[in-house]
């Protein structure tokens, strides 16, 4: 008998400035069955099932939808969710920038 | 009861169908729940008289199919939480998912099609969660057809 393991099916990622920005999520595909007909013959196929992760990158404005990206490993998951967290706030900073700039 | 955030659809229009799939797929993630409100089934190229069956079902694991984002049914409503994605909402599926429920099956003649419209007590409320896959279904083989499909829903989202 081996150790005990742990594995890492979700995550939330935040920006620097606290912002939920990405949440990782582990999702089965496939595995099901379909009906096909075989020379007149139902016959119950099932479709091969694999992993993926869900890297959902929250979209800062709610009228522009989430944008979902797949990650074949936690990893890349994490790598992909931490970057667009990082983009959040260089996208925050040039806001504030901005709003600096426009005062009167 | 909570107001909802807003309404979609996600309609897969006149496409030619012969086999046993899911048409449709919508993912409700964890951030949201759905209400499914109505459900249909029709075509437009034949008149011969046939039968089959249509289901609406919840799998536990995605369904492979073409992204397709959910519509808004009103200009003012903030987007779907269900985004598009090969596995998550979609048309069309390639390899099937594993099916935990069937909330509606009925079969119906394909010259006059069918409507799922349950009363308002008997909506299917889907919680949302990284498995909450809401999916559109034939379970037998349909008579070749072009097949129109569509699901809506009310979203509870934040």
């Amino acid at each position: 008998m081996g150790e005990p393991t742990v594995l890492i099916t979700a995550a939330q990622v935040y920006s620097g400035a606290g912002v939920l920005a990405a949440t990782i999520d582990q999702v089965d595909v496939g595995g099901g069955s379909q009906t096909v007909t075989v020379d007149g013959v139902p016959e119950e196929r099932i479709h091969p099932a694999s992993r993926v992760f869900h890297v959902r990158l929250l979209s800062p404005d709610r009228f522009i939808p989430d944008q979902l990206r797949e990650a074949a490993s936690y990893e890349a998951a994490v790598d992909l969710a931490v970057a667009y967290a990082r983009k959040l706030d260089e996208h925050a900073g040039r806001v504030a920038e901005l709003a600096r700039d426009l005062e009167v | 009861m909570a107001a909802p955030s807003g309404a979609y659809n996600l309609i897969r229009a006149s496409v030619a169908t012969s086999t046993a799939i899911t048409v449709n797929q919508v993912l409700v993630p964890a951030l949201a729940a759905a209400e499914f409100t109505r459900a249909w089934c029709n075509q437009d190229s034949v008149t011969t008289t046939n039968q089959t069956r249509i289901q609406l079902n919840r799998n536990s694991t995605a369904c492979t199919v073409t992204a397709q984002s959910p519509a808004a049914l009103g200009n003012g409503m903030q987007a779907s939480k269900a985004v598009s994605g090969t596995s998550a909402s979609g048309i069309t599926a390639t390899a099937e998912g594993t099916v935990t429920a069937t909330p509606w099956s009925e079969g119906f003649n394909i010259v006059n099609g069918i409507l799922y419209l349950p009363v308002p007590e008997a909506r299917w409320m889907l919680v949302g969660s990284a498995a909450g896959f809401a999916a559109l279904k034939f379970p037998g083989a349909p008579a070749a057809a072009n097949y129109t499909t569509g699901m809506e829903w009310l979203e509870y989202a934040g």
